[in-house]
């Protein structure tokens, strides 16, 4: 089980993995409300791939579960449980 | 950490594999490089471009594919069909003839040898058998590729299952990126190309560290030498602890023969360092194998601070290896540009921790470069023999038995021409950089040369260490490059260049011969040289000499010239 603050957290370390390949200008702020997702997003399509693979490592590390979060249905919907930090670690909490 | 490359340098990834995240890595790993992709999945077509010169040809090329996606016939080996080797190979020969023309337009180009995943099986037992093994046909496939592009002075091939190693091994392939955006390996594995490619870009822009700097106790060997003395020094002797020590030890001494320089900085009793150095009957390195030593109980920065001035090097050409982490961290804040790994309290990593370093890289390794500990030694034993009360310096100079030779450029030192015009920093009048063929290249042209000068004197021989470029105008010669070894400056090898500069340009019956100094953060002696050389200075650092008078040779050289009349 991880709560949301846990699978929070467990966001933001993935977005510092990503941040680490990253140059500047093109690195994700750590915030719950940053938009991951749709026109007003910083973040295309592979780096939004690479956060919810580094992700489900990062969750396998901490707790030892295997997830699968990269679902291709989901990465074209700007409102869905992509479209922030806060909505991915609802969806990674929920389905912990 | 973000590294050092040249401004303004272009890199173009091509590909059969989307690149971007690469790309990005690059760009965040060094900031300086322009880095594009290739329309990826199309490394023929791309590779085909880049052999035709467009304004947009890349300055360096970074070729990484997979083998199914260079060589069909690969493809069709992994469906487990038996296959036709020497078709296979012709197409390895068609790829590679890509890539040479492609080197052509390109100042250099890397390519990534071709991999497979380690858990991958293949035909098990049969995976090696000629014709029918895949692991067979991929070591023949990279063996061909290396030997096609081997002789090219601007092509490396650069170890991709490091790469993969450092990613973890089978963690290194992600097939979920592969599925979702045709990316093959996890990000780690970019990471780890990324400090591989930047580092071979700084060893083409000459960007290599040439010095290695040790702490003596618990650094190369075990325990403190001063309580112990040296019988009691963990070294050798069947120990644990002795034998990562002599390993290390070992590995150091390899590093001498591909031109790295070794010295000491210790906190010590020199008699009782150097004692153990040279008495203990496992020890590796010995006294003569050390360019210079401080070994005193003095600040470490500060004694590093002197050392590099004695072996006139700057604090970029150096690394500094401590077992102690706070000696580390006040070296390298003391001293900007020198590295200072991380090092393991593990004594027994010490070995593989020198080999993962980048830093030593190189793009070509002379003669001159096997024999430079044995010059820095003889340089060593040049400043223990002091001149006598009384010596002028002319007079010591003249003692020394200073021998120069100079030969124009030709294929026998042209590698070796090539890796000073692009290592000299200090006595460099031009910073122009070129490879080996641009340097070629420019010498053939009607009325350019390059001069080369060899250096020697009684204790030993330095080896090529000046070198010359002159453009003939209508009435006026220019010195488009005037170069020369730190480690031979100071002995009148400066004034016989430009004796020789005159000679050349008033037997082509030139009037004037002319140089233009340009200004870098590094080349401050070259211009204190200048502006005591004799030449007027006309203009804004341009130094002009009249070809109406001879300019005299140093009465205290010996100047053979292998010039041409």
């Amino acid at each position: 089980m991880l709560s949301p603050e846990q699978a929070l957290a467990s966001v933001f370390d993935a977005i510092d993995e990503i941040n680490a390949q990253l140059p500047d200008g093109m690195r994700v702020e750590k915030s719950p409300d940053t938009s991951l997702t749709g026109d007003q997003s910083p973040l295309d399509s592979l780096t939004l791939i690479n956060l919810l693979v580094a992700l489900e490592e990062v969750i396998a590390r901490q707790r030892g579960e295997a997830m699968q979060l990269l679902d291709e249905d989901l990465l074209g919907e700007p409102e869905g449980p992509y479209s922030t930090p806060a909505t991915l670690a609802a969806y990674v909490a929920k389905a912990a | 950490m973000t590294q050092k490359v040249e401004p303004q340098s272009r890199l173009t990834l091509i590909s059969d594999f989307n690149a971007d995240t690469l790309a990005r890595t690059l760009a965040a790993t060094a900031s300086a490089l322009d880095v594009r992709v290739a329309p990826f999945g199309r490394p023929h077509e791309a590779l085909a471009d880049c052999g035709r010169e467009t304004p947009d040809t890349p300055t360096t090329l970074l070729v990484w594919t997979q083998p199914q996606g260079a060589v069909a016939g690969f493809r069709d080996a992994l469906t487990f069909t038996p296959y036709d080797q020497q078709q296979v190979l012709d197409e390895v020969d068609a790829f590679a003839g890509l890539v040479m023309a492609a080197a052509r337009t390109c100042r250099a180009v890397l390519v990534a040898n071709w991999t497979m995943p380690p858990s991958a099986r293949g035909l098990g037992p049969l995976d090696h058998k000629a014709h029918i093994g895949l692991r067979h046909l991929l070591m023949r496939m990279n063996l061909r590729l290396a030997d096609a592009l081997g002789d090219l002075p601007n092509v490396f091939i650069l170890e991709t299952d490091r790469w993969l190693s450092a990613a973890g091994g089978d963690a290194a392939w992600s097939p979920k990126l592969w599925a979702a955006a045709k990316v093959p390996f996890a990000p780690r594995v970019f990471q780890s190309a990324a400090q591989d490619v930047t580092a071979t870009l700084d060893a083409l822009a000459g960007r290599t560290r040439k010095l290695l700097i040790l702490d003596l106790d618990d650094t190369m060997w075990g325990g403190v030498v001063g309580e112990t003395g040296w019988e009691g020094i963990a070294l050798g002797g069947h120990s644990l602890k002795g034998e990562a020590f002599l390993n290390f030890q070992h590995r150091i001494k390899a590093l001498t023969n591909r031109g790295i320089v070794l010295a000491i900085a210790s906190k010590n009793d020199e008699a009782v360092a150097l004692e153990a150095i040279s008495n203990h009957p496992d020890m590796a390195l010995r006294p003569d194998d050390f360019a210079g030593w401080r070994i005193n109980w003095q600040d470490k920065a500060t004694n590093i601070a002197d050392l590099l001035e004695d072996l006139k090097l700057g604090a970029d050409a150096a690394v500094f290896i401590d077992d102690n982490p706070a000696e580390r961290a006040r070296v390298a804040e003391a001293l900007p540009g020198i590295l200072v790994p991380d090092w393991p309290a593990d004594p027994t990593l010490a070995a593989s921790t020198l080999d993962a370093l980048a830093c030593f890289d190189t793009i070509s390794i002379t003669d001159e470069d096997r024999s430079r500990a044995a010059l820095y030694a003889a340089e060593r034993k040049r400043n223990a023999a002091a001149p006598a009360p009384g010596t002028s310096p002319d007079e010591w100079l003249a003692q020394l038995g200073v021998n120069v030779t100079v030969t124009p450029l030709n294929p026998g030192n042209l590698t070796r021409a090539a890796q000073l015009f692009n290592k000299t920093n200090q006595m460099n009048m031009a910073t122009r950089r070129m490879t080996a063929d641009e340097l070629a290249a420019w010498a053939e042209q009607p009325g350019n040369t390059i001069l080369t000068f060899r250096v020697a004197d009684k204790f030993g021989d330095y080896g090529l260490t000046g070198l010359l470029g002159l453009s003939i105008g209508d009435d006026t010669t220019t010195i488009t490059d005037f170069l020369l070894s730190c480690r031979v400056m100071g002995r009148g090898v400066e004034q016989s260049m430009l004796h020789a500069a005159v000679n050349w340009a008033q037997h082509h019956g030139q009037d004037t011969l002319e140089a233009q100094f340009m200004p870098t953060e590094r080349n401050r002696p070259c211009q204190e040289f200048w502006t005591t050389s004799g030449f007027d200075r006309t203009g804004d650092n341009l130094f002009v000499w009249p070809l109406t008078k001879p300019y005299p040779a140093p009465g205290t050289i010996s100047l053979v010239s292998e010039v041409a009349a």
